[in-house]
């Protein structure tokens, strides 16, 4: 049995992990003491992963399908997020509503740069993909190890633009007056934005039990972030100190489909990334679609239908 | 000349950069030609390198993530030398409070937030103290724009 629980998270504030945190949920209700390592993307915690310095992890799939392929022993063992990729720019952009599709939108990128989190997160992965598939205008990329310094390169002129996380997309708003251009959903159905991935020999065992737990109360918090937005956002703030509760308010809006299982459009949706990853360069070997994930324990926790497509109410408001 | 590796997160500062007759440059990132597929470095991979805007003997400070509302405005430019901490306490004995409680943990002798980062040329400090020789970028936030 594990005596202490090593978990990697990002700073993305939609994600559970800043509620668990904060309330020392895991600590109080399954008596196991934590111990959470902080990290600027995805990319980063496998390869921590890769080190065997943390035992669970949130993160978008294509950093695990990457890792998969490098041969660290990761699985998904549960859902979080779907669909938190959005692109944000100045007010003078066109958005992709008024172009008559990417082709048309892209165009007036020409010779623009994007600033986009690290190599191999989930939104350099899907604007990659996109730039691809729609060739022609020259993009150059600027990828970001701390999420939080592209603001900053937008505000100094490196960057013309940027993709990235719903909350990314509020500081840009709040800071800089910059509004979203591609809303969430528009750019990957259902994309995999954030997962519970964990070591496979945590599958055995006793482990196994303190998995169960841990996915209960991530499903818990999922399920507060629809049911008590609010509630869950002035537990964010109680662990981040600086950061108000409208803004996490504001950010668990902008892409409402939060949920612990993984119902099949969220587990094909992740598959699909394969062979733009292999397209990419970024798979070191091909994977097969039974490796990345392993429902089981989720499927015990969560065997009700999902609720990424029922927003609760934060369906109710604005954005 | 500083070099960059991905993005500014590894900053490596040479000490034959200075050059005062270079006030300006451009500052690009790129990363493709330091990262191997796959997004993790290669280990002999060539950095590109790029310029950076720099005041020689001036440290530069940037507050993100909204800390300018902490702070009062974003950038911030100051003589000093000496350890991070002392700049640090500095800035909270001008800024005040609120600063002070988002750098520092409550109720530990001046341990530093871990959720709260500090980049010194681009490199995490954690909870270390690096000796500054007066040319530095520190970059202080909160994170919580994701990845």
């Amino acid at each position: 049995m594990t005596s202490v629980l090593r978990i990697g998270f990002l700073s993305t504030l939609y994600h559970t992990s800043h509620l668990l945190r904060s309330g020392g949920k895991i600590e109080k209700e399954l008596g196991l003491a934590c111990r959470w390592d902080l990290f600027g993307t995805g990319p980063e915690m496998i390869q921590a992963f890769g080190r065997n310095e943390i035992d669970l992890g949130y993160i978008g799939l294509p950093p695990v399908l990457i890792g998969i392929s490098s041969g660290i022993p990761i699985v998904c063992v549960a859902g979080g997020h779907v669909e938190g990729t959005v692109m944000v720019g100045p007010a003078r952009c066109r958005d992709l509503e008024a172009c008559s599709g990417f082709e048309a939108f892209l165009r007036q990128f020409h010779r623009s740069r994007i600033g986009i989190p690290a190599r191999g997160s989930i939104h350099d992965v899907i604007f990659r993909d996109l730039l691809m598939r729609h060739p022609g205008p020259e993009i150059e990329i600027v990828n970001f190890r701390w999420a939080d310094l592209i603001p900053h390169g937008l505000r100094r002129g490196e960057i013309d633009c940027a993709v990235g996380t719903p909350p990314l997309a509020v500081l840009c708003e709040r800071e800089l007056g910059t509004r979203i251009l591609v809303p969430p959903g528009k750019f990957w159905p259902f994309s995999p934005s954030c997962g519970i991935v964990v070591r496979r020999e945590f599958l055995t065992g006793t482990e196994d039990v303190l998995l169960e737990g841990v996915l209960r109360l991530h499903e818990e918090a999922c399920n507060l972030i629809r049911r008590c937005p609010e509630e869950a956002a002035r537990s964010v703030v109680l662990a981040l100190p600086g950061v108000d509760e409208a803004l996490v308010q504001e950010v668990y809006r902008i892409s409402p489909h939060y949920c612990a299982s993984l119902p099949d459009p969220y587990v094909q949706s992740a598959l699909d990334f394969i062979p733009v990853l292999t397209r990419l360069g970024y798979l070191k070997k091909p994977l097969r679609p039974e490796e990345p994930f392993d429902t089981r324990t989720i499927q015990r926790t969560h065997p009700a239908p999902h609720h990424y497509t029922d927003p609760g109410r934060l369906g109710t408001s604005h954005v | 000349m500083w070099v960059l590796r991905d993005d500014c997160s590894e900053v490596q500062p040479s000490k034959n950069w200075l050059d005062p007759g270079i006030p300006v440059a451009l500052f690009r990132a790129s990363c493709h030609a330091t990262l191997e597929p796959g997004g993790f470095p290669a280990p002999d991979a060539q950095p590109q390198t790029h310029e950076i805007a720099v005041v020689p003997n001036m440290i530069t400070i940037y507050f993100l993530s909204g800390l300018q509302e902490i702070v009062g405005q974003n950038e911030l430019k100051v003589t000093c030398s000496g350890r991070l901490s002392a700049l640090l306490e500095s800035l909270c004995h001008q800024h005040g409070e609120a600063l002070a409680r988002l750098l520092f943990e409550s109720g530990t002798e001046g341990r530093r937030n871990a959720f709260f980062k500090i980049l010194v040329n681009g490199v995490d400090v954690q909870q270390s103290d690096p000796d500054l020789s007066g040319d530095e970028t520190v970059f202080l936030f909160l994170p919580i724009a994701g990845g």
